[in-house]
């Protein structure tokens, strides 16, 4: 098999749906994390989920490629859809395989940086050139040139920012269709904050991306669409729900709501 | 202010305090350093004391009387007895426990940290059997080894009809250090951040990959030091083996492990050692011990005791060095 053609499926165009998000509630044992989440996110964007701290981004963004499944208390009612089908009739290994995941603090694997990339490609049988696909996509991130030397170097020893570039190319190199960013660029400096955004925009050519991001110019910058998610309280629970859900641009030149505009304006944590 | 807090703030009652709190201190380190040193005084005490007696055989006639000692079968004249047929029991019943408590032991620890509870296995295998099941083995863990005895006479001894052989001395302990070596597989494990587990997962890797790639080598140091602390429990364990009637005075060892058939030798090939009658270390130094004559009961048993401490202690320092080896491999 030819590992080119394998990226032709995630050269989708035009306003399809990746991800669609129905009436979805999580539950962590009895402690409701987030209710009644209606979404749809749309094929080659870059959607950012911002809001308070506790509103339960995480918890959604997890749901979609059920790392959740890790946590047994979970509960999940509603449907969530990628590519259509309900994620939970599809299998977790091909769901992950197809929606990849960066996470918030960088988690390379304790081993060389080379390993950390080829790894992801021998477990899921990629058959071509590994060492290849491994030199492209650290070019893809801007990290050849710092690392190319020292490949065999364990990756814990790179610098914050080189390590969340290094597990953002494990994840583009096993080319999902789907990338899900928990907050990346959190524990990096700017400089390397700036060229995972201007990575991202690049990517949507080929990748639909979801970003939880805390940094409101960081969400302007790169996102199409912005996912507002607020902190309500009922019945002594706390949990978030969906504020709005608008492009970027309306919901930063005018937000329908009052949340959105008070967080906008940072007037509320 | 200064009035209302004179305790607080009177310099004469604070030098009281801290002057009282230190002696607190300086009690607290007396009573340290004299239970550390009496326990440890107790050790050298016992270890000085073998080295004393049996340091009489071990070291008397130069390398040449350690070897004899070393290589001798057992004989009725003190002088020239040896440990020959222990140290190969041990090897042999050793080896036998290492093969069936390692596999299951890890196999055990990797399920119940891994698999169990998490409700996507195939077969149900809900959270409360394993929280049963964990209770039970750090129990198990503390089990007088005398039991595991009783359980083997009745089971491998004499349902099974394994007889006293090294197949039933080597499931015997295999039982006996079983749950040891769970218990520390699952903390090795546990002791792998969640991060990296769901770095793997995020990449597609299936269950088993993941365990394969990533939480076997993160945690093979601790895995390995509760194998050697297992394996040299049992290297020094006589009771059970005293339970089952293992044999005291025997003057041929077993055959060599998985040696191929010989003609006229026994009825099981490869596994003929496996149905030997046997002696362990422990087992040796207890028949010395308990015979009449002081050049047994004191210098020969003293020798075959420092053997055995230096076997033990040996396993031991291996089982730190790997620690400090694969903690310096693996780090985050």
């Amino acid at each position: 098999m030819n590992p080119e053609q394998k990226t032709v499926g995630t050269v989708l165009q035009g306003e399809g749906v990746s991800i669609a998000l129905e009436d979805v509630t999580v539950f962590y044992g009895i402690n409701p994390a987030i209710q009644n989440v209606t979404l749809d996110i749309y094929s080659n964007t870059v959607t950012a989920f911002i809001g308070p701290s506790g509103c339960g981004k995480t918890t959604l963004l997890r749901c979609i490629n059920r790392m959740n499944d890790m946590i047994t208390t979970t509960q999940i009612t509603g449907a969530i859809r990628v590519f259509g089908e309900d994620v939970r009739k599809i299998d977790p290994i091909e769901l992950r395989r197809r929606v990849g995941m960066v996470f918030q603090r960088p988690n390379p694997f304790p081993t060389s940086i080379y390993e950390n990339i080829a790894l992801g490609l021998r477990v899921n049988g990629f058959r071509g050139n590994i060492s290849d696909q491994v030199e492209k996509y650290l070019r893809l991130v801007g990290l050849y040139d710092e690392v190319k030397d020292r490949l065999k170097m364990n990756a814990l020893q790179l610098s914050g920012g080189q390590q969340q570039r290094l597990c953002i190319a494990r994840t583009l190199a096993l080319e999902p269709e789907i990338i899900l960013m928990d907050e990346p660029c959190s524990s990096l400096d700017p400089i390397s904050s700036i060229r995972i955004d201007n990575l991202i925009t690049q990517l949507k050519k080929y990748f639909t991306v979801v970003i939880i991001t805390h940094n409101l110019q960081q969400a302007a910058r790169i996102a199409d669409w912005v996912a507002f998610l607020k902190v309500v309280e009922a019945e002594g629970a706390r949990f978030g729900v969906l504020g709005e859900y608008a492009t970027s641009t309306d919901f930063f030149t005018k937000p329908s709501s009052i949340d959105a505009y008070n967080y906008i304006n940072t007037r509320i944590g | 202010m200064t009035n209302e807090m004179p305790d607080l703030v009177d310099i004469q009652v604070i030098r009281r305090g801290i002057k009282s709190r230190k002696r607190m201190d300086n009690i607290f380190i007396g009573v340290g350093l004299g239970s550390l040193a009496f326990s440890l005084g107790v050790l050298l005490v016992l270890i000085g004391k073998l080295l004393v007696e049996g340091g009489k055989r071990l070291f008397g006639q130069g390398i040449a009387g350690l070897w004899n000692f070393l290589t001798s079968v057992p004989d009725s004249n003190p002088e020239v007895a040896g440990i020959k047929i222990a140290i190969i029991g041990s090897f042999c019943v050793i080896l036998l426990t290492a093969i069936i408590a390692v596999p299951l032991g890890i196999g055990a620890g990797i399920f119940l940290e891994e698999y169990a509870g998490r409700g996507d296995l195939p077969i149900p295998f809900p959270k409360w059997m394993s929280n049963i099941i964990e209770i039970n083995i750090s129990n198990l863990a503390g089990v007088p080894s005398i039991i595991y005895g009783l359980l083997a006479m009745g089971l491998f001894k004499y349902q099974l009809r394994l007889g006293e052989t090294i197949a039933t001395a080597g499931l015997t302990l295999a039982l006996l250090i079983l749950p040891i070596i769970i218990v520390t597989t699952r903390e090795a494990i546990k002791a792998v951040p969640q991060a990296l587990r769901e770095g793997v997962y995020a990449i597609g890797a299936s269950r088993w990959q993941m365990i394969w790639d990533h939480i076997l080598p993160a945690s093979a140091g601790g895995i390995l030091t509760g194998l050697i602390v297992g394996l040299s429990r049992a290297i020094g364990e006589a009771a059970p083996l005293v339970t089952i009637g293992a044999l005291t005075f025997i003057t041929f060892p077993p055959p060599f492990p998985f040696s191929p058939k010989l003609v006229g030798e026994g009825l099981h090939g490869p596994f003929d050692w496996l149905f030997s009658p046997f002696t362990v270390m422990p087992i040796q130094v207890f028949d010395w011990v308990s015979r009449p004559r002081p050049e047994f009961s004191v210098v020969n048993a003293g020798a075959a005791a420092v053997v055995l401490v230096v076997m033990t202690l040996s396993m031991n320092a291996l089982a730190i060095y790997l620690r400090i080896y694969f903690r310096k491999r693996v780090k985050w």
